[in-house]
């Protein structure tokens, strides 16, 4: 996850926890100290949800992994690239590995 | 970012440290060593990838020569796994040979079971250290007789041939292991070039001009092109398009159609020249790109 | 062979990177529906109302997704274009439910 991305979540998050708590409150003073008790949630709240909503939905695509190629030719070149082959291992056959060439190999290069 | 975990699994799945120069190799060697001695593996990996980086480190210790290392770590493997699993029999094997020698190594290896496929190439490759190529050969052909879906061995088998200048033979194991795994781009690449090496030792064993050494030229760019058909800018793949190409159009008297060949080298060199523009490929690829391009 | 298993042989799809991109959008998916059930718990949605607030939401993530993470193009990491639109919507749909239940009853003092 980047930077924004998480910035982007956390304050989401916690808009959307005040708006939570605001809609509490406002049910609360709702219950206990008006007789209208079939008001809606007020339009400052409904903004602050709906922002914080789409804010969060916008962090996590953000963050999100980036997508792979889906045709195996693109995809193979991004592997090659960073030399991850999944079929270098045909070519350097390590069931086969001469482990005695290869200690003289490094001890020879250590001196 | 690559975590240190990243670097291990690629160097494990793709057996990189066998082909690695000394510095990059101590370098996987140094992370490897601190990660594993730190208890960080331990803490951070399931069971399943922590025996893995166990593996790796017993492979990176052995062949840096630090045998009272690897033993620990191999003594940790059998404890957990036993002595008749395998890998720990494989990795047993590799020990031995290295540290008593081949003879120890093959008594070992004479003892385990005939269906382990591990310690049978183990075995293969001990008996090759003391006898000769055809040897060598005949071992490999019994192994591929009985295990004939180990991709691994066949292209042991094809590098084996062609060390001994066997070209049609090679071609014939590569293509077993294109059967087994079609798409691997790299042994496409393998067999035009195969096809390539085996061109020229028809042209040295003969003064003139023959289909033959044709075919096997046509042979070479249908493999190179199906190799950058499977990985998109395929350096390896590109280069042998722009040889063989031009290989084919210094022919004096070409007994087939060679004009759709003059205009794939244009292609490969257009796109060769594109990949070194658009710096699009690995450093030492990108080395080889330019070379290429300014010898063909 | 027909012309598509012919095209499939020659260019072949990597299934790795079908699975990974199908993980993404599944993560991407029930992470955000979680949140919709505490927002439409928050606008103290009731029946019918929810659902189209989850449809609604879903849409939305589907058009981020479809900008953010195809580039405006999912055929390059999909088979259909319609996998980034309609692939997983109603996974989310039950972790929906109970988020939005539960926050309903939590801001009902």
């Amino acid at each position: 996850m980047s930077f924004v991305s998480t910035t982007v979540t956390v304050l989401s998050l916690l808009l959307l926890f005040h708006a939570g708590y605001s809609a509490y409150e406002f049910s609360h003073y709702l219950k206990h100290l008006t007789v209208n008790s079939d008001a809606t949630v007020p339009l400052d709240i409904i903004a602050e949800t709906i922002v914080a909503t789409a804010l969060f939905a916008f962090g996590q695509v953000l963050g999100a992994k980036q997508l792979e190629p889906v045709s195996f030719a693109k995809w193979a070149k991004g592997l090659e690239r960073e030399g991850k082959s999944p079929f270098a291992f045909l070519e350097r056959r390590p069931g086969y590995m001469n482990v005695t060439k290869l200690r003289d190999e490094y001890a020879s290069a250590k001196k | 970012m690559t975590t240190t975990i990243d670097i291990l699994r690629n160097a494990q799945t793709t057996s990189s440290y066998l082909t690695l120069a000394p510095e990059e190799f101590q370098s996987l060697y140094d992370i490897s060593y601190k990660f594993v001695t730190s208890g960080a593996a331990a803490r951070s990996l399931p069971p399943a990838n922590l025996y893995n980086v166990f593996e790796l480190q017993f492979f990176l210790s052995i062949i840096a020569g630090k045998d009272t290392e690897a033993s620990a770590i191999l003594a940790t493997l059998t404890d957990r796994f036993r002595q008749d699993s395998h890998r720990v029999g494989v990795l047993r094997s590799i020990y031995l040979e290295a540290t008593e020698g081949p003879l120890k190594a093959l008594e070992f290896v004479s003892g385990r079971p005939d269906t382990e496929l591990g310690t049978l190439k183990r075995k293969i490759v001990i008996l090759k250290s003391s006898n000769q190529t055809s040897h060598y050969i005949s071992e490999l052909l019994k192994l591929v007789d009985n295990f004939p879906s180990d991709a691994e061995s066949w292209a042991e088998l094809a590098s084996a041939y062609a060390e001994a200048g066997m070209y049609a033979q090679s071609l014939f194991a590569l293509h077993e292991v294109l059967l087994l795994v079609p798409l691997a781009y790299n042994i496409n690449a393998l067999i035009g070039e195969t096809s390539l090496v085996y061109a020229s030792s028809l042209q040295a064993a003969s003064s003139s001009h023959s289909v033959a050494i044709e075919e096997r030229l046509f042979e070479a760019v249908k493999f190179f092109l199906r190799s950058v058909e499977l990985c998109e800018d395929y350096v390896r793949g590109w280069a042998g398009v722009l040889v063989t190409t031009k290989r084919i159009a210094a022919i004096q008297k070409p007994v087939g159609d060679t004009s759709t060949y003059k205009r794939l080298y244009d292609v490969a060199r257009n796109r060769l020249a594109k990949i070194v523009e658009t710096q699009d490929a690995s450093e030492s690829e990108l080395a080889s790109a330019r070379l290429v391009l300014k010898n063909y | 062979m027909d012309e598509k298993e012919r095209k499939q042989a020659i260019y072949p799809l990597s299934t790795e990177s079908l699975q990974q991109n199908g993980k993404t959008v599944y993560y991407i998916r029930s992470v955000t529906s979680t949140i919709f059930g505490v927002s439409a718990g928050i606008l103290g949605l009731e029946s019918y109302y929810g659902f189209l607030f989850y449809f609604g939401g879903t849409a939305f993530v589907s058009l981020l997704m479809f900008l953010l993470l195809a580039r405006g193009q999912p055929t390059e990491y999909f088979t259909s274009a319609k996998d980034i639109w309609t692939g997983n919507t109603l996974a989310g749909l039950s972790s929906f439910v109970l988020t939005w239940t539960l926050f309903y009853g939590l801001v009902d003092a």
